[in-house]
This record gives C-alpha cells, sequence and structure tokens, in this order.
C-alpha cells in the first residue's frame, strides 16, 4: 500500500529522480503510559531541485518526521521501522540503518537542517566565526584558516549579510539575523537537501519573508532541496512545489501546491485552507474545532473521526490508506473508495 | 494633579515616551511622544501592529503599569497609573486585564488549572463559597469554548497550546474587566487554532463590552477582529485609523510594505507583488527626520530633514508620511494643505461601530 503514496512521477518538476526515499517510516516514544506512535507509516518522495513541504498542527508529527530524516530523535523517541533513502551517483544509502559515524559524516554534506528557534541553536559563548570553523573542519580537516574565513565571508554574503557578522556574538545579532547566520552554516558544505524546520516561526512577516526569499534564492543557486517543515498554510502556499499534510502521526494528503489548494480532498485539508484568515472578509472566524487525538495507544480507524463533518461509521473501524483520488494528488480518508483497503 | 473630573478616559497614556538605555548616548527610543487612549463610554476593538522593536510591547507594558514612561503620564480613570496605591491599584489591576504571548510559559507545572481560576476569585473575593467559585469558573470556561468538566482537574501540561491560551482568556474575563490587553495572543498558537481565540475574543467584546487591545505583527488577524488599527514603526506612529482602508489602501510605504509581506494562502498569488523592497534595518532609528526613511522607496529630501507630522489624509485615518501630503494640491509637502492630527491619535477612529454587529 505505501507504494502508491509516491507512485506516479507527474507534473513538472516530478519528472525529476527522488533524492530522498522516506518509506513507511514509523517513531515510537516510549513513555510509563504507553507507546506514542509519533510517526506512523508516513512515506514520500523528495526530488530533485524541489521544495517539498510538510504541514501539520503540533504533535501531527511532522518535525520528527523532519528530525528522523537527521536521525537527530532521541531517546525516549526511537526509529522503529521504514527506510529513509538518499539516493546518489553510487546508490542509495539507508540514512535508518548507517552507523552513527556515517551519519555525521552526512550530515551538513549531504543533508542539513535549518532548525527550529535559530535562537538557541547558536552557541552564546562562541563567536558566528566559530561556528564555521567547527561545521567546516568536522568535514573538512585540512582546510586552512585563511580558505575557511574566505569560504565563510562567501557564505554570509549569499545570505545577505556583512562580513564583519563573522566577529560578532550571537546576542548582538537580531532574530532575523542569527535566523540567516543558521542558514549560511547550513548550506556551508554545499549539502543536496536542506531540511528546514519552522525556520521563521518566531519571526515577524517582514523578516519572515526576507528569510523565506534568502532561503529560495540559495536553494536555486545550489540545486538543492529543500524540505520545508511548518503549520503556516500561507507560507507554505508561498514557497513549495508539492505538500504533505501530516495528522495524527500520518500523512493524509499529498498533492502539488497548485492542486492542494484548488481542490483540497481530505476534509482536515479542506478545514485547515478555510481556517486561513484572509484579507477578504472581517468578523469570520473558522477554526478547526476539537482538539488533536491522544497518539497513546490511539485506536483502530481515522484519527480525524470526532473533529470531521463528514464522518461515516466505516471511519471508526478501518484505518484509511494513502491513494491517488486525482492524478497528481493522493489523500487517505473514506470517501475515495481507492483509501479503503480491500482487505482489513 | 486632579484631572479626574474632565477625562472621560478609561486609560490614557499623555505624551509618552520611552527611552532605553543612556538618553545621553542617544539610547534607544522604544515609543515616542504617543497620546493615546481608549474611551469609558464605549467598548472599543484597536490593534497595534509593527515589526519587532517597533515599541508594540512597551506600549503594552506601559499601559499595564509594569514600567513607568520616561517620559508622559498614563492615566486610569483620569488617575496618574503610577500614584494609584492599595484599593485604587486593585481596582486598576482587576479591570484592566493582560493576556500573553506564550501559553506554555505563564502557568506554573505544579499547580492545576483550578487553581489559577481559583486565585483571581479568593483575590478579589469574587465567590462566597466554593461552590459559587465553581459555577464561575465554569462559566470562564464555558465562555470560551472549553468543557468545564474536562479542564478542571487537569494540569496545565495535559492542555493544547490553544486550550491554555482559552484559559488565560477565561482567567481575565473570570474578573469582568472593562478592558483587555492581548499582546502577540495567537502567535503562539497553530494556525489551526488561532481562530477560535480570536472569535472567542470578538464575542467578550460584544457580548460583555470590554474593549480589546490587540498587539500584534500578522495584519490578517488585525484585519478580521478589530475595528482600529494604530501602525506603529519604531515607536512612532505610522498611520492610525479606520481598519478597513488602512488595510485595503495604506497610505504609509510601512504599512504597504507590511501588507505585501503578509504570506498570501494562494499559490497563484506572487509573495511580496508589491513595489516595496523588504529591506531590514537593524539600525537605531534616526531622530532627525522620517524613521522610515532609510527603507522607504519614496523617499524624499525633506524626509530626512524632518519627522512628518501625522496627516489626516482622511476622515478615519491619518498617515505620518509626506507622500500624501504633496499629492494634495502641491509639490512642496511643507506647503500641503492636509489638516494635522495633534493630541489624541484615537480621534482619527470612527465612531464606534453598534455592539450588535453580527460575527460568524
Amino acid at each position: 500500500m505505501m507504494q502508491t503514496a509516491h507512485a506516479n512521477a507527474p507534473r513538472n518538476a516530478s519528472d525529476r529522480p527522488a533524492i530522498l526515499t522516506v518509506d513507511d517510516l514509523h517513531v515510537h516514544f516510549q513513555t510509563n503510559r504507553g507507546i506514542v506512535k509519533a510517526v506512523d507509516g508516513v512515506s514520500f518522495d523528495l526530488r530533485e531541485g524541489e521544495r517539498f513541504g510538510l504541514v501539520g498542527e503540533s504533535g501531527s508529527g511532522k518535525s520528527t518526521t523532519a528530525l528522523s530524516i537527521m536521525r537527530m530523535i532521541k531517546p525516549p523517541g526511537r526509529i522503529v521501522g521504514g527506510k529513509m533513502l538518499l539516493h546518489g551517483k553510487g546508490g542509495s544509502t539507508d540514512l535508518a540503518q548507517i552507523s552513527n559515524e556515517r551519519v555525521r559524516e552526512l550530515r551538513l554534506s549531504s543533508v542539513s537542517l535549518i532548525p527550529q528557534g535559530s535562537m538557541n541553536s547558536l552557541n552564546p559563548v562562541r563567536r558566528v566565526r566559530d561556528h564555521f570553523d567547527d561545521s567546516i573542519l568536522a568535514h573538512e580537516p585540512k582546510m586552512t584558516k585563511s580558505a575557511i574565513r574566505e569560504r565563510a565571508a562567501e557564505l554570509l554574503t549569499m545570505v545577505g549579510l556583512s562580513r564583519d557578522v563573522e566577529k560578532l556574538y550571537p546576542h548582538e545579532l537580531s532574530g532575523g539575523m542569527k535566523q540567516r547566520v543558521c542558514i549560511a552554516l547550513a548550506i556551508t558544505l554545499e549539502p543536496r537537501v536542506i531540511i528546514a524546520d519552522e525556520p521563521t516561526s518566531a519571526l515577524d512577516v517582514v523578516v519572515q519573508r526576507r528569510i523565506m526569499e534568502t532561503l529560495a534564492s540559495i536553494q536555486q543557486k545550489l540545486g538543492a532541496s529543500v524540505l520545508l517543515v511548518g503549520h503556516d498554510m500561507g507560507l507554505l502556499a508561498q514557497f513549495v512545489d508539492r505538500l504533505g499534510v501530516m495528522y495524527a502521526g500520518k500523512l493524509v494528503e499529498v498533492g502539488t501546491i497548485h492542486e492542494i489548494f484548488a481542490a483540497p480532498k481530505h476534509p482536515y485539508t479542506q478545514m485547515l485552507i478555510s481556517s486561513l484568515p484572509t484579507l477578504a472578509e472581517r468578523g469570520v472566524f473558522r477554526g478547526v474545532p476539537g482538539i488533536p487525538p491522544s497518539l497513546l495507544n490511539a485506536p483502530d480507524g481515522c484519527l480525524f473521526y470526532d473533529r470531521c463533518p463528514r464522518h461515516m461509521d466505516i471511519c471508526r473501524q478501518v484505518t484509511p490508506v494513502l491513494a491517488d483520488v486525482a492524478p497528481h494528488q493522493q489523500a487517505a480518508c473514506h470517501l475515495y473508495p481507492q483509501s479503503t483497503p480491500t482487505s482489513s | 494633579m486632579s484631572t479626574a473630573t474632565q477625562s472621560t478616559n478609561l486609560l490614557e497614556m499623555r505624551n509618552v515616551s520611552q527611552i532605553f538605555g543612556d538618553p545621553t548616548q542617544g539610547g534607544t527610543v522604544a515609543l515616542d511622544d504617543l497620546t493615546f487612549s481608549i474611551a469609558s463610554d464605549k467598548p472599543t476593538f484597536t490593534s497595534v501592529v509593527g515589526e519587532s522593536g517597533s515599541g508594540k510591547t512597551t506600549l503594552a507594558r506601559i499601559l499595564l503599569g509594569f514600567q513607568n514612561p520616561t517620559k508622559g503620564q498614563v492615566l486610569y480613570e483620569g488617575q496618574n497609573l503610577a500614584d494609584l496605591k492599595g484599593q485604587s491599584l486593585r481596582h486598576f489591576r482587576r479591570e484592566v486585564q493582560a493576556i500573553f504571548q506564550d501559553p506554555f510559559e505563564v502557568y506554573n507545572p505544579f499547580y492545576k488549572i483550578d487553581h489559577l481560576l481559583d486565585v483571581p476569585i479568593k483575590k478579589f473575593k469574587l465567590a462566597s463559597s466554593r461552590k459559587e467559585a465553581r459555577v464561575l469558573m465554569e462559566e470562564a470556561l464555558s465562555a470560551v469554548g472549553l468543557r468545564p468538566d474536562e479542564t478542571l482537574g487537569r494540569f496545565p501540561h495535559q492542555l493544547s497550546g490553544g486550550q491554555r491560551q482559552r484559559i488565560t482568556v477565561a482567567r481575565a474575563m473570570l474578573l469582568k474587566p472593562r478592558v483587555i490587553i492581548a499582546d502577540e495572543p495567537v502567535s503562539m498558537v497553530d494556525a489551526s487554532l488561532r481562530a477560535t481565540i480570536l472569535e472567542t475574543l470578538r464575542k467578550l467584546h460584544e457580548d460583555l463590552g470590554i474593549s480589546m487591545l490587540y498587539i500584534t505583527h500578522d495584519l490578517t488577524t488585525a484585519y478580521q477582529v478589530s475595528d482600529n488599527i494604530l501602525v506603529l514603526y519604531k515607536g512612532r506612529v505610522a498611520e492610525v485609523g479606520d481598519v478597513v482602508p488602512v488595510i485595503k489602501q495604506p497610505t504609509h510605504p510601512y504599512t504597504q510594505l507590511l501588507v505585501s509581506s503578509i504570506p498570501l494562502p494562494d499559490p497563484n498569488r506572487r509573495w511580496g507583488e508589491n513595489v516595496v523592497e523588504a529591506v531590514v534595518d537593524d539600525r537605531p532609528a534616526s531622530r532627525v527626520g522620517c524613521a522610515f526613511a532609510p527603507r522607504c522607496p519614496h523617499a524624499m529630501p525633506i524626509c530626512t530633514e524632518a519627522p512628518p507630522p501625522l496627516y489626516r489624509t482622511e476622515d478615519y485615518r491619518a498617515a505620518s508620511c509626506y507622500l500624501p501630503a504633496t499629492h494634495h494640491g502641491t509639490t512642496d509637502a511643507a506647503q500641503s494643505t492636509l489638516p494635522v492630527v495633534t493630541g489624541d491619535i484615537t480621534q482619527t477612529f470612527p465612531p464606534a461601530r453598534p455592539a450588535t454587529t453580527p460575527v460568524g
């Protein structure tokens, strides 16, 4: 069933081969009250040069998915199943299987992360330049100091900062500047995959737009693929090519951004889009009523059941699977017969 | 200092300036000579918008009495806030409530929700028995759309961010305040839950006649909930007035920049179609001319010479910008015939809409 999730390769950017294939990923957190299935069978492709978004509310598993690809899940969390294939010229590497040593080599050089809350990800007692030294020397120990300085200056210019920023400490930078330093660090070794986990969630609109423009131009320059994780549909609409909608640890809809906005298929996606405030009307509030389900010992069936305006009896009993519901769009909802597994 | 008789304002700030750091070195001007009021006769819903460092949180802190301004004074029912003591201070603390940004940090994790709601009930003696207190709590929780049986008896960590933020709203309304000052109440809450919180604020405003001051950097939500808007830039008023024309046809280039930076939830419309470049300026504002001039695509020589006055461009709006002035019959802004707003900027707000405006 998981193959259907990304079986067809439609659309312009989608003719390109996948650079990363996440296949049936399961991440569990062991708690003293039971197992929390934070990511429960997530599959998607990230294609070369593509911008793919993962959207969902807190606890939907979007950040856990992103951090799994970085192999940054810490106990009590554990990747318990699935593959994360990084495709390259010499074949594919399964990020779920390789040694910690190998993970360290690939981080930054092949896959890098722009973390959520850049405020806390720089070392407060070290200057910006020390962060570049650490990052570069860990991968290229023979690089000379002057070459590192040159490279760091180049990177800072690329993200729209002055090279003098090198000399500063993190507390001397504004939030937007810190986030740009984090982007510069993430692209130091020209990775092929950039994972951005809510990179602008703490910043105001103008700075947010600048950061996203910076990320877009860097991505184009490097030809890298970007996985953008967020909960702001407006921001994602402006940035990504394709979008995956997560709910309670599962992908419930995947499609190109245009298709999803033009014709959302899953009721959750429909509610997410109609809940967006617009400048078209005043005083109209549409949220997604209800609260996300607990993922602790989650029941069978569709976990959106309680909040779904269109739920049916079958939704309680059978878990819908992600299936093609339109040419370039998949959804996991019993409203579409394809989503109902034949043998259950 | 007895202004009590002539004042009809519930809460007002007169010529308030706030300077951080050493004033002899210039300091950082967080608010620059702002006069603003919240009327006592009719409830208002006003948004204060601006980017980080525009002074919007400083404005909230000063109005809440957390901070004494460097210059000017804050009056509550005509009395200087700094002079309030004992009974009158308690009265102020009850009538003016605050909601803060982070619903994860405002709670003591060791106390249940019951305790959190019980403290104000005891402190202000709102109930004479345990039973009555319980009824009050249940009413407040229901008013913000929470089920009391699912909320009471729980710890904060057992609730979602949206629920926690609604509990702060419930706690505020328990006291039947006349003003709620909400500083970025939804920026830490999931996008899908924002609408419910804003709807609650709007309902409290309409049903209970509570005046709201909604502080945000999000223009879309400001447009949705409020009637009036105040756009701050580096401590000064950039634009002010009726929220509809200000956001639909912004006059000030800074408001234009803010509006064009809203990420539109529509992949067919490009972000920032507007001409204004999203330049970020981290330097302290020039105090000589217009603070926005270094970033402004329309800057003229006069903009760096003297700060523009607040021109009343239409009945219910005003902007601190020479641009509309020069378009108004003269090429020399100094010769402009546009009226200038002095004193309380709320005079640019339209008359309060009837409380029966249908919502939703």
